[in-house]
């Protein structure tokens, strides 16, 4: 297969041709370019079209969060922080280490 | 250990924290060259930081088979233990928000190195080798303390006969105290309480309570930002320095009424309390940057306030029936760590260097060390205090032979 055009694969997959470009510049979907500039979506892109339809239909997942979940595994130290936000702030660490201070003034 | 795809990002940061622990940089360095850890297991309990993660690359410099779990699942930073396996070779057990069960097993899982050497933050190793693993006391040669809670209780260790090895208690180390308790905990409360309000020091009355090595830094910095500072104590040499530094020194109920922020730095319970607050100002701010969240009386501050509610992050602002506020930051926990980020990496240079050394030490001097606690040896404290002025390219005089002669014969009692 050579690939399609944005308005071929656009036919073939259900999303418009505005919603591919938005997906390109958005980095979740990037097709090839011919030398003249043109895009070309090859076996690859049509899959990760389709495949994220059934994402955003099944678990009901909004573009944004997977342009997020993209970033988390490109930005260690994005990840990092909301891992360390999401097990609770250093704020509970200093109370656990409280506790086990008096469990140990208590012993 | 979490997820060996963090270590890249781990690596970065642990080689950041690196940079500006130059003083541990040389230990390891020479460590590297003598290797006097060579042959000795180390089972070290420490929080996993970038700061932890260079000490554990220093002992293994020095020769020695290291392994590390966490002194508590909360402060683990996963990048940093993934990093110490996949590009240090250091087994690690530790991942952050790990529930108590994983927690202690990696305790265990420590112990089960058979360690020569332990590391403690809080004698947790310890406390499994005085425990569950008896058997093992013997192989210990001896371990070290870094916290004040962990060295009271094994001194109580000491006290029954307890004590199964010699412990060096890192946390008195005059090096540590300077740059820990003084500078470090010193910048970064005044740091906490500025992130916390953005209020401006400068002509405010800002009260401290008590004197000791954080105490002071925290009114040196205070004083330099323009504060007219007060200081409140219960011990007269300490109260007689901060006068003859050239601060106030008043009763709390005095200090009360007059201050405009206050900071309780004192290590004791209820030093703020009811009669206080029923006395301040509107508007007056309180805040602790002593361990634990007890020095000021929250309990009572809720009980006279007629109206709370969160004035910004970190600040709680209480109406008393009189329309009176009264602002309390961090909920009365350590400020510098609840609304500022703790200490830099600089600080955490000095404190590690003393458990470098002391772990050297332990190993040199095996044969001498009773099942004590022992504070960090004179020689240690100079040697990295001449290793820091080194690292600043700061110079000292020596004694000459006549000057040592001369000191000799005073030492003999002329």
């Amino acid at each position: 297969m050579d690939g399609l055009t944005v308005g071929e694969a656009a036919a073939r997959t259900g999303w418009s041709a505005r919603m591919l470009r938005y997906l390109e510049a958005a980095g979740l979907v990037v097709p090839e370019r011919t030398t003249a500039g043109y895009r070309l979506y090859g076996l690859r892109e049509l899959n990760q079209l389709r495949s994220l339809a059934e994402l955003r239909q099944r678990f009901d997942v909004d573009l944004a969060e997977i342009a997020f979940a993209q970033r988390m595994r490109r930005e260690p130290e994005l990840r990092a922080r909301v891992e360390t936000w999401l097990h609770g702030s250093g704020v509970d660490a200093l109370d656990w280490e409280q506790r086990k201070h008096e469990r140990l003034l208590a012993a | 250990m979490k997820d060996l795809s963090l270590a890249p990002e781990g690596v970065r940061r642990i080689e950041w924290a690196d940079r500006q622990m130059p003083v541990l940089a040389t230990i390891r360095e020479r460590f590297e060259r003598e290797q006097p850890l060579a042959g000795h297991r180390v089972s070290a309990c420490l929080h996993v930081t970038t700061e932890t993660a260079n000490l554990m690359r220093t002992l293994k410099a020095g020769g020695a088979d290291v392994v590390l779990c966490a002194s508590n699942p909360l402060s683990t930073q996963d990048d940093v233990a993934a990093a110490l396996v996949d590009e240090y070779d250091i087994a690690v057990f530790a991942i952050k928000g790990e529930d108590n069960d994983t927690y202690y097993a990696h305790i265990e899982a420590a112990v089960d190195h058979k360690p020569h050497i332990t590391m403690d933050d809080g004698a947790d190793v310890i406390g499994v080798l005085h425990s569950a693993r008896r058997e093992q006391l013997g192989d210990v040669i001896a371990g070290t303390e870094e916290t004040t809670t962990g060295v009271i209780r094994l001194k109580a260790l000491e006290r029954d006969g307890a004590l199964g090895f010699p412990v060096i208690a890192v946390n008195d180390a005059f090096t540590k105290h300077l740059f820990d308790n003084r500078y470090g905990t010193g910048q970064s409360t005044i740091d906490g309480i500025i992130r916390a309000t953005n209020v401006l020091l400068a002509g405010k009355r800002f009260v401290v309570a008590g004197y000791g090595w954080v105490g002071k830094g925290v009114a040196m910095r205070a004083k330099g930002l323009g504060a007219h500072v007060i200081v409140t104590e219960v011990d007269p040499v300490k109260a007689l320095e901060a006068t003859m530094d050239g601060f106030e020194v008043l009763p709390m109920e005095t200090a009360a009424r007059v201050g405009d922020i206050f900071c309780t730095a004192t290590g004791d319970k209820s030093v703020v309390r009811r009669e206080h607050m029923e006395q301040m100002k509107d508007g007056a701010i309180i805040a602790n940057t002593g361990h634990f969240n007890v020095e000021i009386d929250i309990p009572a501050l809720r009980s006279l306030a007629a109206e709370t509610r969160e004035a910004r992050a970190f600040v709680d602002e209480f109406t008393l029936a009189d329309g009176r506020r009264i602002y309390l930051l961090g909920e009365g926990r350590l400020i510098n760590l609840a609304a500022a980020e703790g200490h830099p990496a600089i600080v955490m240079d000095m404190s590690f260097a003393n458990q470098a050394l002391a772990a050297e030490y332990a190993v040199t001097h095996a044969s001498e060390l009773e099942r004590k606690v022992y504070s960090v040896p004179a020689e240690i404290d100079a040697e990295i205090a001449r290793l820091k002025l080194e690292t600043m390219g700061v110079e000292i005089d020596k004694l000459t032979e006549e000057q040592e002669r001369y000191l000799a014969s005073w030492d003999e009692g002329t």
